[in-house]
């Protein structure tokens, strides 16, 4: 095994900058586009080494950061920092959510820095093109689910630390907005869902099979889609409703990040 | 029965149904033993709760998008309960050089209504090759069939479909030897023995054979080339060379391919050393249709998301700019 791979030489910096990025966004209390600009320029600038990081890997080793949880946290850093990034600068109405979405990122970086960066063995039932639909449905939900648990964090927080929130929409137009991110995570887990069943079918010979990962995305979709329904048919309270996108995020951070933890691949006894 | 169709539609009730299923999910991942009937406790009431609100729930009704992805899901539970009374799944050991044998197919589920008709599939297996990488980590599978005078490759990401069954190939392999006994006065009996799987079981390549009228035979195989666990190697079916040692009745001797062990009772002649390749074998008549509305589904829910939740997200976006708590 290499010992210090070349990926990691651009790895730290990317997630130095990140972790600059995350105390930079604590100051973003007040209106100041200035300090904004310089959170969201070093966003990008750690997003962009941690891709690099990703691509020297992805030479040396011949396949996409797919298996273990170096790589599992790895691709997530970049894909989260990405879709957080791209919401951040199109939507400056929800920029005061930074603190609680880059500190994420920065407990997910120190995660990544404690893991071995071990090579992988490319498994041939990964060569194929649904894979990366898959995939690529995982990360937007995730995404979707990580800004909406950004503005869920303010509601409840702001309770607490009004003054570090208060540039943000009221409760209620935040809420709002918060669960029409959350509908698109219910259209993109509902694609990955698919799309796994799709890969699973051509590579294992089963589309479903109740293995630990199939299960706990099963579990996220359904508590989204009950939070969804209770939203809809009780009258909650913002915070209330808060409450219910944290619990479908920490489910969601539990199927991506928990059950590959405690498994040898990512799909258990299927590789 | 307005009164129990407001019941059944009840959205308490949904979510009662959606933690059940949850917790029936969880059990089942974590537990052997739950039988998959019981998914249909849950699942029906779901599917009652859904009807109901289909009627009873104008919001259902009047949104096409709404309406059309609920209708999906009540068609995906439909043909997913089909499915599973005409599935099989099974696994086979084929022989290369040797035509798919029906009888060999070792049935793990079936479903009460399904029909068998594998006994009329027809191919037969050819050699495999099989790469790996340094680490014994095991990359690409090319299995050769031949299939009504044409001859196909089986991968991982390419299964043989032969009416509705999909056979995959599977990591288990290995080598078989092929023999013949010929007692004394009767009529040779040829069979493979299959070795344990390779290079999985590199250590343990030994197996037990008696022919009718036979002794008990003990086999050894000896591979001429040992396992290659520093470097890239390929397993090729058509390419083993191998010495068998054979114990019978007491006698110990060490054959190669063609030669053979005079017994008292007969001789033991070891003709050829083969491979053997397992396969899954699936079948479920309701595949593509599960896909077409699981793609509605999806198709119908983003409809809606994207339709009616962009607009809004946009206009939410651009009225809350400038305008703080």
């Amino acid at each position: 095994m290499n010992t210090f791979p070349a990926e990691m030489m651009w790895l730290w910096p990317g997630l130095g900058t990140l972790a600059a990025s995350a105390a930079g966004s604590f100051g973003i209390a007040q209106p100041q586009p200035v300090r904004e600009r310089w959170v969201g320029s070093l966003l990008a600038l750690a997003i962009t080494l941690v891709a690099a990081a990703i691509t020297v890997r992805w030479l040396r080793l011949g396949h996409g950061p797919f298996f273990n949880m170096f790589e599992i946290l790895m691709s997530s850093v970049f894909s989260l920092g990405t879709i957080y990034s791209i919401a951040f600068w199109r939507m400056r109405a929800i920029r005061p959510t930074a603190p609680i979405v880059l500190a994420l990122l920065l407990v997910m970086s120190l995660w990544l820095v404690m893991v071995p960066p071990a090579d992988t063995h490319f498994v041939p039932t990964y060569d194929t093109a649904v894979l990366w639909f898959h995939l690529l449905f995982g990360k937007l939900f995730l995404g979707c689910t990580v800004i909406a648990d950004g503005m869920a964090g303010a509601i409840l927080l702001r309770a607490r630390w009004a003054r570090m929130f208060k540039q943000l929409p009221a409760d209620g137009a935040l809420e709002r907005l918060a669960w029409h991110f959350m509908r698109f995570a219910l259209v993109f887990e509902t694609l990955m869902l698919i799309a796994g069943a799709v890969w699973a079918q051509d590579a294992w010979g089963r589309y479903w099979a109740w293995d630990p990962l199939e299960t706990w995305a099963f579990v996220t979709w359904l508590t989204l889609a009950g939070a969804m329904h209770a939203r809809a048919s009780f009258s909650l309270s913002a915070r209330r409703s808060a409450i219910l996108i944290l619990l479908v995020f920490a489910l969601a951070f539990l199927t991506f990040f928990g059950v590959p933890f405690v498994s040898v691949a990512p799909h258990k006894g299927a590789v | 029965m307005k009164r129990a169709l407001l019941f059944l539609a009840s959205p308490t009730l949904m979510l009662w149904g959606f933690a059940v299923l949850g917790v029936w999910a969880l059990a089942s991942a974590e537990l052997t033993d739950v039988a998959a009937w019981t998914l249909a406790i849950p699942l029906g009431g779901l599917t009652l709760n859904l009807l109901a609100a289909m009627v009873t729930h104008p919001r259902l009704r009047s949104e096409p998008a709404l309406l059309a992805f609920h209708a999906s899901l009540l068609a995906l539970l439909a043909l997913a309960a089909w499915g599973r009374l005409f599935h099989l799944e099974g696994r086979v050991e084929l022989l290369t050089g040797a035509p798919f044998a029906a009888d060999a197919v070792d049935i793990v589920r079936a479903g009460p209504l399904h029909r068998r008709a594998f006994q009329n599939v027809q191919f037969d297996q050819r050699g495999f090759t099989v790469d790996y990488a340094p680490g014994v980590n095991r990359s690409r599978t090319h299995s050769r069939v031949l299939r009504a005078r044409a001859a196909e490759v089986v991968r991982e990401d390419q299964p043989l479909v032969i009416d509705g069954y999909r056979f995959y190939v599977t990591h288990n392999k290995g080598y078989a030897p092929v023999l013949t006994w010929t007692p004394v006065g009767g009529s040779p009996v040829t069979g493979a023995i299959h070795m344990p799987s390779y290079p999985l079981f590199d250590w343990k390549q030994e197996n037990r054979w008696q022919p009718p009228q036979g002794p008990d035979v003990q086999l050894w195989l000896h591979l001429d080339t040992p396992l290659r666990k520093d470097k890239a190697w390929r397993l090729d079916s058509d390419s083993i060379d191998a010495v068998l040692t054979v114990n019978a009745n007491d006698h110990r001797v060490d054959l190669q391919p063609g030669e053979s062990l005079t017994l008292a009772a007969g001789t033991l002649r070891f003709d050829e050393l083969r491979g053997w390749i397992g396969y899954k074998v699936f079948y479920d008549p309701t595949l593509p249709w599960l896909f077409v509305c699981a793609c509605l589904a999806a198709l119908s829910l983003a409809a809606h998301a994207f339709g009616v939740g962009l607009r809004g997200s946009v206009k939410l976006a651009g009225n809350i700019v400038g305008r703080p708590a």
